[in-house]
């Protein structure tokens, strides 16, 4: 099939500020994972995918079409923004419902899809509530609900893990293998390599606009395991849960930057996630949200970027 | 053994036409527009206009003098061009600024709609709502006092012609002026201020200009003045205007065409950036 994305010298600018800068990269069917630093041009990237912003340089093309281009190929994609971009005085459903009217479907067709939809990232239970009083990781489930709802063959997530709680990281993890298991493409950014390993062995690199590295990311993560991985938490219970985490072997580090607020820094990532919402649920302590602190991943890419220079 | 990528086997649902989308989108947003304090405006537009159209007709009516120009009585003042002005100002202004503000235009022109499809249907929605108390009570009026048997049926048809036909032009005015400016902002807050304060001080430094210097001319910038003015000839009131109402009416369906073009471009060249 024709490439999911291509970018050839894909380049833009924000007035002196280089978005992407000569961006080239192929991204093949399934799951792709865009993986950089905050500011490398991940979202950028995403932007001109959907048309709000425009190339100065270069050639960017989706599914085969210039990218930026309106028109019924559209449907075909569902996007995830990175921002929070809601209209607070609406429930859950009628947003998702609201966007459905626009992809085509007929009002009774979109207010189950988008019941459905809601339902599928666990939020039914608060579909009939304004969005204004949803929490940070319930606004990334709607955001998310409406990317899926038409049933789209790409999706274009930019960092739908961001502000997710632990129990709430997993489930959506286990949707995107599934969609990806349906057959969908997948091109999920973010700027922690650990989220995107369990989805994908497919990696396109990028920092300051330029894509450094495409391929199998194994390599990049031995470089990531010799260096602590640090992880900020808020919870109600932050010394609750230091007590309980301090007892891993491999968090070499627990420290309280703020009421609620909890640091904790481990040579495992990997099993730091992996294990972290068992200890939610079996402690009964409430972590509202989970944070990569990425100093790490800026330290490979700096070591790559100046390797390569 | 061979691997390949499991196929596709979505997006065979049926889905509306193009035009189904775009009503689609507008019926969000003629829902997203309905304040508490916009009903407020328009509730208060209709019980004004009605009550003044029904007394001056049975004033009129028990004198014997009832004509078109009788049913001139609520453009006599420029209390129900701003009252229009206010429901402008309040749904117009974050008609766009809005989604621009918080971004949701990415979601919208993410979709299968086209750059026109969106600000027609935004401007639409708008356009209903700005002709709910410009249009609506001039005519709702007419036919209460119709009913009452105050008007003749010749006035009444006439009068219903007048109302409809100042009130599009004020809607289409106020309408475009609105989208455009909502365009060139992510604050709803700013679009507003600029909407209101805008036409309030074309008008008055137009009257003042006007009254200091004797320059009639100065009066075109006034959109609320050219609005009264094609009012008067509307309603054949025989009015001595100080502009001309044919002038009053190209200048105002002049702005609204470069207003809605102004919309367009702006549009075209608009670009979400990030936090």
């Amino acid at each position: 099939m024709t490439a999911v994305l291509e970018a050839v010298d894909a380049t833009k600018s924000y007035g002196e500020v280089l978005g992407l800068n000569g961006f080239t990269a192929t991204v093949g069917p399934g799951t792709t994972g865009l993986i950089g630093p905050n500011g490398a041009g991940k979202s950028t990237l995403f932007r001109l995918l959907v048309g709000q912003l425009h190339l100065d340089r270069g050639r960017l093309e989706l599914l085969g079409h210039p990218a930026g281009a309106q028109g019924e190929f559209r449907r075909r994609v569902g996007y995830c923004p990175e921002h929070f971009a809601l209209y607070d005085w609406m429930t859950g459903l009628e947003f998702v419902t609201g966007l459905l009217r626009v992809d085509g479907f007929g009002r009774a067709e979109a207010r189950g899809r988008a019941g459905a939809a809601i339902e599928t990232v666990g939020l039914a239970d608060a579909a009939h509530r304004r969005i204004r009083v949803y929490s940070r990781g319930m606004r990334q489930r709607v955001k998310l609900a409406q990317a899926i709802a038409h049933d789209p063959e790409l999706l274009l997530l930019d960092e739908p893990l961001n502000g997710v709680d632990p129990v709430g990281r997993a489930h959506l993890i286990d949707l995107f293998e599934r969609l990806a298991r349906d057959g969908r493409h997948l091109l999920v950014s973010s700027h922690v390599l650990y989220e995107v390993e369990r989805l994908t062995e497919s990696i396109v690199m990028i920092s300051n606009g330029r894509a450094l590295a495409q391929g199998d990311f194994h390599r990049i993560r031995d470089l990531l395991d010799a260096r602590p991985h640090t992880i900020d938490l808020a919870t109600p219970d932050p010394r609750g849960l230091a007590r309980v985490l301090s007892g891993w072997d491999h968090v070499v580090a627990v420290e309280f930057p703020a009421d609620g607020r909890l640091t904790v820094r481990s040579r495992a990532p990997e099993t730091f996630y992996r294990d972290l919402p068992g200890v939610v649920v079996a402690e009964g302590i409430r972590v509202t949200a989970m944070r990569s602190v990425d100093d790490n991943l800026d330290a490979v890419f700096r070591y790559l970027t100046e390797g390569r220079g | 053994m061979s691997i390949s990528a499991p196929r596709y086997a979505g997006g065979t649902f049926p889905r509306v036409g193009r035009s189904g989308r775009v009503l689609g989108l507008f019926l969000h947003e003629l829902r997203a527009r309905a304040g508490w304090g916009t009903w407020t405006v328009v509730g208060f537009s209709y019980a004004a206009v009605v009550i003044i159209v029904v007394l001056t007709a049975e004033f009129s009516s028990l004198l014997g003098t009832v004509s078109l120009s009788t049913l001139h009585a609520p453009y006599a003042s420029v209390i129900w061009p701003y009252l229009v002005l206010i429901v402008a100002t309040a749904v117009a202004s974050g008609a766009i600024a809005d989604d621009l503000g918080n971004r949701s235009i990415t979601l919208y022109l993410s979709r299968p709609i086209h750059l026109t499809d969106y600000l027609g249907a935004k401007t639409a929605a708008v356009a209903v709502w700005v002709a709910l108390p410009s249009i609506g009570p001039g005519v709702v009026g007419v036919v209460i006092a119709a009913g009452l048997g105050l008007l003749p049926a010749t006035v009444s048809l006439e009068g219903i012609g007048a109302f409809v036909a100042v009130g599009l032009l004020t809607t289409g005015f106020f309408t475009t002026l609105g989208i455009a400016l909502s365009t060139l902002t992510s604050r709803a807050l700013f679009a507003g201020v600029a909407l209101f304060g805008a036409t309030l001080s074309a008008h008055l430094a137009a009257l003042a200009v006007s009254g200091a210097t004797g320059a009639n001319g100065v009066l075109y910038l006034s959109p609320i003045t050219d609005l009264l003015t094609v009012a008067d000839a509307a309603f054949s009131t025989g009015a001595a205007d100080p502009i001309s109402a044919l002038g009053a009416l190209a200048v105002l369906l002049g702005a609204s065409v470069v207003l809605g073009v102004v919309a367009f471009l702006r549009l075209t060249r608009v670009e979400v950036v990030g936090e």
